[in-house]
């Protein structure tokens, strides 16, 4: 099973390169020390095991992480979370110290914590070093965009805060989910699969759509689709004109409160107009962390989007 | 001596000054006359320093002001534009500081060579006042006072300081014309030379030692009142008639302008 | 100590300003200003989201080892100190350089945000972030932490250059050609932008976000002083082009005429700016307003002399920005807002006076 998910997680690791501008000759707050050590952390939980284990004053950082602290029944040690941590509804009232790419190294400290959870990706890349240099230990979490990815960051986090017992359990019931779901969607035959546009966002009626080695595109071949934006890597503008080539079967958007497409928008634009999508009125709309954080639920999300493609074959839960 | 040989100045295929020649002596009042775009400014700007000329040289007292520093060139001279706007707005003692400060004066001498100019001129008092509420001849009279401050003395180290003026009279009633031109002389009787350009021919020919009548980018005539300013230049070079008589003493032209259309006969 | 606003106000002053007084202003406003930074540089140091008693960050502070809990010696010696440094230096930076912009052009509206400079050095920063991982990493390498300002500088030099043969002709410089200019180059700046951001990765991508936000978030000494040289060269011609940029108020030809070399006070300005706010935009992103908010102030109290203006608009600039960054610290806590906010809510409404009372001036 995890096998099949291998060749994801080693592209996404080695696209990421250090920028060289700013290394200098200390190495302490350079990016390539940061990216070092959130390697060395996941790949070696010992490292960490002096102040974090019995943690009391967690902030999590990254939706994915708080909803992990939440299902290992570490939710009462959090002191504080980040503006992309909104699920479960509790976690929104925690203090904020702000967006996960966008923190403040002195807000983080005056909650007190005894140790820092942040996905990769937090930053800006200053701010962590700053952060790595003080007392309280903080811990990157790897986040590669697959199932081995998830497990892989559920057993990061158990081990962080001393929860591997735990932790082991919730990896193999997701583990079993993605498995269940792997085998269901195999069933579906090439032929019948259908093609998946994933629209972030309709800026001026630009369609902002998820290419290839984007989390949408991870999502969409898990539930068995095929992502009609391949030609195009990460999230990028699409023409019109490419969007009726592609023929999309399907859209796919986030439901988010602030910028929130419906499919009367969608397919009264010229673009959406002519494709099949459009036709079948086939448009589907999920939560955004849910669909794409990649956190415990990413299983169950998976599965809903598969039975949303495949009513017939695949059940919802 | 501040003078110069065949310049010429150009803007495309137009020429404003054409092989030029002309020179300020120490000790005299030289007046440049001539109607609008005779090139009167053209040639105060190259004798500042201000515009190079395509062709020809000029020098200050023997040196060549293209090869002096602007700062050589301030302790020689002193220049009056026709007109100045503040990009922000300076008090009269500011201004007139700008003039000191180049004349090289240090320390409290500053305050007191302010003081004597704006006296000199007749707003004594008026340093403390904004430059930019004061009337259009008051304004021409501060910077006559940073002029006359940047070259306190005519004569500094055995050579003589020019002052060029483009019209200083333009904006000021007759009293203060002739109070104006009046001080300029002084310099000149002092032993520093001054360059003026004035319109009034009256005033030219009261206050000149040499006038240079200038038409079409080129001097027209050159010399002391009596001979420049003839019937036959004067309806020449401004093409009017005008009646042209002598004052006592005995040699001094003055005009009297005509409607042009009552001349004709 | 009194304050600035027991300063006469500008209509008052303007009365019964002497000019002995300005200079008795202009000597007692650059005082004061410093000591306002002075002041505001012990508040940024005492307040953050994390309360430290103020005994114990001053017994820290004066080489007392154990007065402070190791999480507060880090918040103070490795967080709020080197922010506090590179504010001042951004600060400085940018109020200096709206000076000298505004003595250069004579006009009090130009400032290095609005007509271009900052967007030219934004451009070379992201230009700078993309290649310095590839053609460039050469450069990157050699140059290390100061290759971002480096960068950033050529930039800011460029556009200042541009926008001065742009919008001089004949020795006057034009209100409106240099806001249309400015408007010009700030929109190739933002599409160059734009389009180096599109072959950007998802690592670079947020770096970039990060300039073009504005922040002095991120702060370390590496950073801090990575950008003394290139304010220090700023600082160091203020001597040197006060006097010219007195003269110059007057007009080019006048100032030559009282013995500056004019092309020579140019060139010093041109540099003297862009590598102020070429190292400001590189550490701190696009700051706007400081520069034109800060001289201007300054003028209505002392007057425009730039001998006592450019001294003041250091402090000034310093001032106002540390203050800024600290209410930035402090109204969201433990998250932060952009810096960029605050500066444009005092600021815009300071520009927008400003053009309307020289809206007949202009022409516009």
């Amino acid at each position: 099973m995890v096998g099949i998910y291998g060749r994801r997680v080693e592209g996404l690791v080695e696209s990421r390169k250090p920028p060289v501008w700013s290394l200098r000759k200390g190495t302490r707050d350079t990016i390539a020390g940061a990216l070092g050590l959130a390697l060395v952390v996941t790949a070696n939980p010992a490292c960490s095991e002096e102040g974090g284990r019995s943690a009391a004053r967690i902030v999590s950082i990254g939706g994915a992480v708080t909803e992990i602290l939440y299902a290992l029944g570490a939710e009462e040690r959090i002191v504080a979370t980040d503006t992309t941590s909104v699920y479960p509804p509790e976690a929104n009232g925690l203090p904020k110290v702000g967006y996960m790419r966008q923190l403040a190294a002195e807000g983080v400290l005056s909650v007190k914590p005894d140790l820092i959870l942040a996905v990769e990706g937090s930053g800006p890349q200053q701010v962590l070093g700053i952060l790595e240099e003080s007392a309280v230990p903080i811990e990157i979490i790897a986040d590669a965009q697959t199932p081995q990815g998830v497990l892989k960051k559920i057993e990061a986090v158990g081990a962080a805060v001393g929860k591997e017992a735990e932790a082991k359990a919730l990896e193999a019931e997701v583990a079993a989910d993605f498995a269940a779901l792997a085998a269901e969607v195999a069933a579906v035959a090439q032929s019948n699969r259908k093609k998946v546009l994933f629209v972030l966002s309709l800026a001026n009626g630009k369609a902002m759509v998820g290419g290839k080695e984007s989390s949408a595109d991870a999502m969409i071949s898990l539930a068995g689709g095929i992502n009609a934006a391949s030609g195009i890597s990460g999230f990028k503008p699409m023409t019109d004109e490419a969007v009726i080539a592609a023929e999309p079967d399907v859209i796919l958007v986030m439901q988010t409160s602030s910028h929130a497409l419906d499919a009367d928008a969608v397919f009264t634009l010229p673009a959406f107009k002519a494709t099949p999508a459009a036709e079948s009125r086939a448009f589907i709309s999920m939560g955004g962390n849910y669909l794409l954080g990649f956190g415990p639920r990413a299983a169950q999300a998976a599965r809903d989007l598969a039975a949303k493609l495949y009513p017939d074959r695949i059940a919802s839960q | 001596m501040l003078q110069c040989q065949s310049i010429s100045v150009a803007i495309g295929s137009r020429y404003l000054l054409k092989d030029v020649g002309f020179c300020a002596r120490a000790g005299e009042f030289t007046i440049i006359v001539g109607p609008n775009g005779a090139g009167k400014s053209t040639l105060l700007k190259v004798l500042s320093g201000e515009i190079r000329p395509v062709e020809g040289h000029v020098s200050l007292n023997g040196e060549p002001i293209s090869r002096m520093r602007p700062a050589q060139l301030a302790k020689c001279r002193a220049v009056l534009p026709q007109s100045v706007t503040l990009a922000f707005s300076l008090t009269v003692d500011e201004v007139v500081r700008l003039g000191v400060e180049a004349a090289g004066v240090k320390g409290s001498a500053q305050e007191s060579l302010c003081e004597a100019v704006l006296d000199e001129v007749g707003l004594g008092g008026w340093g403390t006042r904004l430059y930019q509420n004061l009337s259009g001849g008051e304004q021409q009279r501060v910077q006559f006072a940073r002029v006359l401050a940047q070259v306190p003395r005519p004569v500094a180290n055995d050579l003589p300081r020019f002052l060029l003026l483009d019209e200083p009279t333009s904006s000021l009633d007759i009293r203060h014309q002739i109070d104006l031109l009046e001080r300029a002389r002084r310099h000149a009787r002092e032993g520093g030379g001054v360059i003026a350009i004035v319109h009034d021919l009256n005033l030219a020919a009261e206050f000149a030692d040499r006038i240079a009548v200038m038409s079409k980018g080129q001097i027209a005539a050159f010399g002391p009142p009596s001979e420049t300013l003839d019937d036959t230049t004067i309806s020449k070079v401004f093409g009017i008639s005008g009646i042209v008589g002598t004052l006592p003493p005995a040699t001094m032209p003055f005009i009297l302008p005509q409607s042009r259309h009552a001349a004709l006969p | 100590m009194t304050d600035a606003t027991s300063l006469p106000r500008p209509s008052a002053f303007r009365r019964r300003a002497k000019s002995g007084d300005r200079r008795r202003t202009g000597q007692l406003t650059v005082g004061l200003s410093a000591l306002l930074l002075l002041a505001v540089c012990v508040l940024a140091v005492a307040t953050g989201p994390s309360p430290i008693p103020l005994g114990d960050l001053a017994r820290s502070l004066l080489g007392e080892s154990d007065a402070l809990s190791a999480r507060e010696a880090i918040i103070l010696h490795d967080i709020r100190l080197p922010r506090l440094l590179l504010g001042a230096l951004t600060g400085m930076a940018l109020g200096v350089s709206g000076t000298m912009m505004q003595g250069l052009f004579r006009n009090p509206l130009a400032d290095p945000s609005l007509v271009g400079v900052s967007s030219g050095a934004a451009v070379a920063a992201v230009c700078a972030i993309v290649l310095g991982g590839g053609p460039l990493s050469a450069f990157a390498a050699v140059l290390g932490n100061s290759f971002l300002p480096v960068a950033a500088f050529m930039g800011a030099l460029a556009t200042t250059s541009l926008l001065y043969f742009l919008a001089t002709k004949a020795g006057r410089t034009s209100i409106a050609t240099l806001l249309l200019a400015g408007l010009a180059v700030t929109a190739i700046g933002n599409a160059l932008i734009g389009l180096v951001v599109f072959t950007a990765d998802d690592q670079q991508l947020r770096d970039i976000t990060f300039w073009t936000l504005g922040s002095l978030g991120g702060a370390t000494w590496g950073r801090a002083m990575a950008m003394v040289p290139f304010v220090g060269i700023m600082l160091a011609a203020v001597p040197f082009v006060s006097r010219g940029l007195d003269a110059l108020i007057l007009g080019e030809a006048e100032a030559m005429h009282v013995g500056i070399n004019v092309e020579t006070l140019k060139r010093a300005t041109i540099l003297a700016v862009a590598s102020a706010c070429g190292a400001a935009v590189a550490v701190a992103g696009v700051i706007g307003f400081i520069g034109i908010v800060v001289p201007h102030l300054l003028r209505l109290v002392m007057g425009p002399s730039n001998r006592y203006l450019l001294p003041a608009s250091a402090f000034g600039g310093a001032a106002l920005l540390i203050g800024a960054d600290t209410i930035c610290r402090i109204v969201v806590a433990p998250a932060e807002l952009p810096i960029g906010i605050i500066t444009a809510l005092i600021g815009a409404p300071v520009f927008m006076a400003l053009l309307l009372r020289r809206r007949n001036a202009f022409g516009l």
